[in-house]
C-alpha cells in the first residue's frame, strides 16, 4: 500500500515536471513554406500568417499593423527584433527582404534572401526564397542572375 | 559746399552773442535754473531712450533664451533592452543584476514602478513607463516565471504574454564641451513637497513678488541673524535662475542691476509655473566625474537611483539642501552636513505647516541613504561609447548629438560586458601573480559580437573599464600573429588544390625578398615536424608549414582572401604577412572573424539599434546588413579546421572546460609581444588581446595569455555548441591524401569532411580501399562484461 502511494506520488511529480519543462528557442527552427505569408493577386497577403514561436508571432502581428499603415521602416524594426530572437529563421529573413523591397532596398533584400537560403531546410521554402530573390535581382538590373534563380525554381519543382 | 556748411555756425554764434549781450546780472539765476531743468529733461529723455533700448535688448535676450530650447541636452545612450519571452535562457542571477543596473529596487511586493520582488521561481517586476524606439510603453506590472535557467511564462495585468521588454540601462551620454548633463522634468512630475521645500528655503515670497523682493531680502537677513548663520539667501528664485541662465558668475553692482532687470522682465513675460519649472531643471546639484549634474530630474537619478516623482520627503529635502552648495552638502561626501541641512529644511517645512509634526519626525529619523555613484546605472562604458559616437557621426552632426536630447538605443549587452570586464580583471591578476615582473604592465582589449547579426555586445578598451583613456579595442595597432592563419587555409581550400587531409611539409623554409633580405620563420617549439596534414598544421599553428603553404598559393591570393573576409587597412606585400605581421586593432580582427563565424557573410559590426528625438519620434532604426563574400559551404569547411584547434590543438584548454564543439584560433606575435585569442560558439564571437602598451615581450602566448580571458568570459556568458556542418560529407582519406569511398573500412584511413564542390575535384578511389575487419566489430574485454 505504502509502495503504491509512493509510486503514485512519484508519478504525479514526474507528470508535473514534464508539463513544466521549458524548451529553448531554436536559433534555426524547422521552418517550412507554411510559415511564409501567402501571395494574393501579386501582393503579399499579411506578414503575420503561419505558425511561429509566440514571441516571433507577436512581433509579426506588430509588423503587420505597421504594414497596413504602410510604415515600412517601422515594420522592419519589428521584424529585426524577431530576427534577434531566431536569427536563422528563414521565414523572418524572407519577410525582412520583402519589406526591404518595398523600401527600394533591393540589395539588402538580396543579401537577406541569400542568408535565408543558407538556413532553409525545405525545397519548397527555398523555391519561394529564390522567387523573391529573383525580384530583388531584377530590381537591381541583374536580370541574368534573376533568370538563373527562376530557372533553378522551375528545374527543382 | 564749404560755404553752405559754415552758415549755420555763424548764425549760432551770432545768436549766442546777442543773448549774452541782452542778459543782465539779476536775471542770471533764473536762466541757470531754466537751463538746468532744460538739461535735466534732455538728459532724462536721452537716458530713458537708452534705458528703453537696453530693456528692449535685455527683453529680446530673455525671450530668445527662454522660448527656444533652453538647454543643450546631451544624447542619452542606452544598452539593449532585455527582451523576455518563453524559452529565453536567463538565470535568476542575470535577471536580478539587470534589474539593479536599471535602478530597480528589491521590495516585498513590487508595488511601485521601479521595483521588483522575487518569490521562488516567480519574479514580480513593476516596470517603469519607457519611450522605446518603436513606441512609448506605459508602466506595467509583470510576473515572470523562471524554470531551469529559462523564462517559462510571462504575465501582465491583461493575462499571459509572449514578449515583454525591460527598461534598458543608461550607459552614458554624449555631452557638450562643458559636460552639463540634465534630465528634464515637468512641474507636474515633481513631488509638491519638493517644490514647497525649495520655496520655503530659497524664496518664501516667490508667488507674490515681481522678480525681486525687498521683503524677501529683509526676511532672509532676519532669519540669518536668528539662526546665527546663512540659512536663507536674499535672491529670489527668479534672480537665481537669471544668474545661472543668462549671466556670468562675476559679482559686481552692474551685474546685480542687470540681474534685477532681467528678473522683472522674465516675470513680466512668463508665469510663475514656467519660471519654477525652468529653475528645477537649471540648478546645479553636483558633479560626477566629467559630468555636471543639473536639475532635480538627474539629481534624483544620480543620488537616489530613482525618478524625481519617486522621491520620498526626506530625499526631496536632501536635494533641496544641495541648492545652497552642491559640493559642501554632498550627501555622499559629507553626510553629516547634508543631514543637518536636510533636517533644517524639514523643520522649516513643519514650522510653516507644509508637513505635519509627525511627518517631520519620521523624515528626520530616516538615515541618509544614497545609491552608489559607481553602480552600473550611473557608470559609463567609455570604450563602447566612443565607438557608438563614431558610428553615429556617420549620420548625425556632433553638435546635434550634444544638444538635441536624442535617445540612442545600442546593442550593448550589459550582462556580457560585465562578464568580459570581470574575466579580464581576474585573469590579468592571475597572469601577473604568475609573472610578477609584469605587474600592472599588462593591458587588454576585447570585442564580443553576435555571430548572426554583427551586433557588438561588449567592448573593452582597457583593463580599467570605467576610465576614459586610450581605447585599445579601436585604436591599438598590433601585429595579429597567427590569427591571420585561417585566411591562408581558406585560400588553400578555395584554390581547389588542397583539402584538410592533404599532406604539406613543415620543414625549414627560407624566402628571399626582392631586396635580398631573407625570411626564415621558426615554429613556436623551434622544431620542424616533417609532413603533416593541412588540418594538423592549422590545429598546431605550425609556422613553417603555413608559410610554405601561403607561398605556394601566392601572396596575392592570400591578400585577396584577407580582403574578402573583411580585413581593411594596410596589408604590406611581404611574405611575413602569412604569419600575421599586419598591424590591426582588435575591432578589425573581430570584423574579420565575424565573416567566418557568420558563414561567409561580411557584416559591419554595429553598435546602434535606433535613434529617437527627445519626444520619442524615431529618426533612424538600423537592421542587419550582410553581404555574402564566401560560399557558406566553404566556410563550414574552414570552420572544421578551427574546431580541431579547440578539439585537440592549441586551444584544447577550452575543450577541457566546455566539452562542446567550438571554433577558435590562438595568436602570438613575434617575441610574444601580443597574445590573441579569437573564438566563437553558436551565438557569440569573442576576440581578446593581451599585451603591454610599451610593446615589450611577455612570458605568455595566445593560448596562455589571451585564451584564459575568453574562457573565463564565456563561462559566465554561457556557451552553446556549434551545430553540425550540414554542407559537409565525410570520407575516409589515406595518409597521402587519397579519398576512399564512404563506408570503406580501411584501417589506414581517417575520416575528413568535404564540400560538394571539393568532391568534384577529388574522386574517391574505390580500388584503393582495403576493407578490413572493422575495429568496431572486435569485442573488447569491456563488451564481454555485458
Amino acid at each position: 500500500m505504502v509502495r503504491l502511494v509512493v509510486l503514485a506520488a512519484l508519478l504525479a511529480l514526474l507528470a508535473g515536471c514534464s508539463n513544466q519543462a521549458v524548451y529553448p528557442v531554436a536559433m534555426q527552427p524547422e521552418v517550412g513554406v507554411e510559415q511564409l505569408p501567402r501571395w494574393h493577386s501579386g501582393m503579399l497577403a499579411a506578414l503575420d500568417q503561419g505558425q511561429h514561436h509566440p514571441a516571433v508571432a507577436a512581433l509579426f502581428a506588430q509588423a503587420e499593423q505597421a504594414r497596413q499603415q504602410r510604415q515600412w521602416q517601422r515594420a522592419l524594426t519589428y521584424l529585426d527584433q524577431a530576427r534577434q530572437i531566431q536569427p536563422r529563421n528563414a521565414a523572418i529573413l524572407y519577410r525582412q527582404a520583402w519589406v526591404s523591397l518595398q523600401l527600394n532596398e533591393a540589395n539588402r533584400a538580396e543579401q537577406l534572401l541569400r542568408r535565408a537560403l543558407v538556413f532553409s531546410q525545405q525545397p519548397e521554402l527555398s523555391q519561394r526564397l529564390r522567387l523573391l530573390l529573383a525580384e530583388a535581382l531584377d530590381a537591381q538590373g541583374k536580370s541574368d542572375a534573376a533568370e538563373q534563380q527562376r530557372r533553378r525554381v522551375v528545374s527543382q519543382s | 559746399m564749404a560755404a553752405r556748411k559754415r552758415k549755420p555756425t555763424t548764425a549760432a554764434s551770432k545768436s549766442r552773442k546777442s543773448s549774452s549781450a541782452r542778459g543782465s546780472k539779476a536775471k542770471r539765476p533764473a536762466v541757470r535754473k531754466f537751463s538746468f531743468w532744460r538739461w535735466f529733461w534732455r538728459l532724462s529723455a536721452v537716458f530713458s531712450v537708452l534705458l528703453a533700448a537696453y530693456l528692449v535688448y535685455l527683453d529680446a535676450q530673455v525671450r530668445e533664451r527662454f522660448e527656444g530650447n533652453k538647454w543643450d541636452l546631451p544624447a542619452k545612450v542606452y544598452a539593449r533592452p532585455l527582451t523576455l519571452y518563453p524559452g529565453l535562457a536567463l538565470s535568476a542571477q542575470q535577471l536580478k543584476a539587470e534589474l539593479q543596473w536599471a535602478d530597480y529596487r528589491s521590495s516585498a511586493d513590487a508595488a511601485v514602478a521601479g521595483s521588483f520582488a522575487r518569490r521562488g521561481d516567480d519574479w514580480l517586476i513593476y516596470r517603469r513607463a519607457f519611450p522605446f524606439w518603436d513606441g512609448a510603453e506605459p508602466a506595467r506590472q509583470l510576473r515572470i516565471e523562471l524554470k531551469q535557467g529559462r523564462v517559462a511564462r510571462i504575465w501582465d495585468a491583461q493575462g499571459e504574454q509572449a514578449l515583454v521588454r525591460l527598461e534598458p540601462q543608461y550607459i552614458g551620454g554624449i555631452f557638450p564641451s562643458h559636460n552639463e548633463d540634465r534630465e528634464l522634468v515637468r512641474l507636474d512630475n515633481v513631488p509638491p513637497e519638493l517644490i514647497a521645500a525649495l520655496i520655503i528655503t530659497e524664496d518664501q515670497s516667490f508667488f507674490d513678488h515681481w522678480g525681486i523682493s525687498v521683503r524677501g531680502i529683509a526676511r532672509a537677513m532676519l532669519a540669518n541673524m536668528r539662526a546665527g548663520g546663512m540659512v536663507q539667501g536674499g535672491s529670489t528664485l527668479t534672480q537665481q535662475l537669471v544668474k545661472n541662465f543668462f549671466l556670468t558668475s562675476e559679482r559686481t553692482l552692474s551685474r546685480k542691476a542687470q540681474e534685477a532687470l532681467m528678473s522683472i522682465l522674465l516675470e513680466l513675460h512668463y508665469d510663475k509655473e514656467a519660471i519654477l519649472q525652468a529653475y528645477l531643471n537649471e540648478v546645479y546639484l553636483g558633479q560626477a566625474g566629467r559630468r555636471a549634474i543639473h536639475g532635480f530630474g538627474l539629481a534624483a537619478r544620480f543620488y537616489f537611483g530613482k525618478s524625481v516623482r519617486e522621491l520620498t520627503l526626506a530625499e526631496s529635502a536632501t536635494l533641496v539642501g544641495l541648492v545652497k552648495g552642491a559640493s559642501y552638502y554632498n550627501p555622499r561626501r559629507h553626510p553629516r552636513r547634508a543631514k543637518q541641512r536636510r533636517d533644517l529644511i524639514l523643520g522649516l517645512m513643519a514650522q510653516h505647516g507644509i508637513i505635519s509634526e509627525q511627518q517631520r519626525i519620521r523624515a528626520q529619523g530616516q538615515a541618509l541613504t544614497t545609491a552608489s555613484p559607481r553602480r552600473a546605472g550611473q557608470r559609463e562604458y567609455p570604450a563602447f561609447l566612443e565607438l557608438a559616437k563614431k558610428q553615429l557621426q556617420r549620420d548625425y552632426r556632433l553638435a546635434d548629438l550634444q544638444s538635441e536630447g536624442l535617445n540612442i538605443f545600442t546593442t550593448l549587452d550589459p550582462w556580457i560586458q560585465h562578464a568580459v570586464e570581470q574575466a579580464a580583471d581576474e585573469e590579468l591578476q592571475r597572469l601577473e601573480r604568475r609573472h610578477p615582473k609584469h605587474k600592472d604592465q599588462l593591458e587588454t582589449a576585447a570585442v564580443v559580437t553576435s555571430v548572426d547579426g554583427g551586433e557588438i555586445r561588449a567592448l573593452l578598451g582597457s583593463r580599467k573599464a570605467e576610465f576614459f583613456g586610450f581605447n585599445r579595442a579601436l585604436n591599438a595597432r598590433r601585429q595579429m600573429g597567427s590569427l591571420v592563419k585561417p585566411a591562408v587555409y581558406l585560400a588553400a581550400l578555395q584554390s581547389g588544390r588542397y583539402h584538410w587531409a592533404t599532406p604539406i611539409s613543415d620543414r625549414p623554409v627560407v624566402v628571399t625578398g626582392q631586396g635580398g633580405q631573407r625570411w626564415a620563420p621558426k615554429n613556436y617549439d623551434m622544431q620542424s615536424h616533417g609532413d603533416v596534414t593541412l588540418e594538423a598544421a592549422l590545429r598546431r599553428s605550425l609556422n613553417q608549414a603555413t608559410a610554405r603553404l601561403g607561398m605556394n598559393i601566392g601572396l596575392e591570393t592570400v591578400v585577396s582572401t584577407l580582403r574578402q573576409l573583411g580585413l581593411e587597412g594596410d596589408i604590406p606585400p611581404y611574405p611575413s604577412i602569412l604569419l600575421g605581421s599586419i598591424d590591426t586593432s582588435p575591432l578589425e580582427v573581430a570584423g574579420f572573424y565575424q565573416t567566418i563565424a557568420s558563414q561567409g557573410f561580411h557584416m559591419p559590426l554595429r553598435t546602434i539599434e535606433a535613434v529617437t528625438t527627445v519626444d520619442g519620434h524615431t529618426l533612424s532604426s538600423y537592421a542587419i546588413e550582410a553581404e555574402q563574400r564566401v560560399d557558406p559551404a566553404l566556410m563550414q569547411w574552414l570552420r572544421y579546421g578551427l574546431e580541431q584547434v579547440v578539439d585537440s590543438g592549441t586551444a584544447r584548454a577550452l575543450q577541457q572546460q566546455f566539452n562542446v564543439p567550438l571554433a577558435a584560433k590562438t595568436g602570438t606575435s613575434d617575441e610574444q609581444r601580443d597574445a590573441w585569442f579569437a573564438g566563437f560558439d553558436n551565438r557569440h564571437l569573442g576576440v581578446f588581446w593581451v599585451g603591454r602598451d610599451d610593446n615589450q615581450p611577455m612570458p605568455v602566448a595566445g593560448s596562455s595569455g589571451a585564451l584564459p580571458l575568453w574562457r573565463n568570459a564565456f563561462a559566465r556568458i554561457g556557451v552553446e555548441a556549434l551545430p553540425e556542418a550540414a554542407a559537409l560529407q565525410w570520407y575516409p582519406v589515406l595518409a597521402d591524401g587519397q579519398l576512399l569511398p564512404q563506408g570503406c573500412r580501411d584501417r589506414r584511413a581517417s575520416e575528413y569532411p568535404f564540400t560538394a564542390q571539393a568532391l568534384k575535384t577529388w574522386q574517391p578511389d574505390v580500388a584503393a580501399c582495403q576493407s578490413e575487419a572493422s575495429p568496431t566489430e572486435e569485442k573488447s574485454w569491456f563488451d564481454w562484461l555485458f
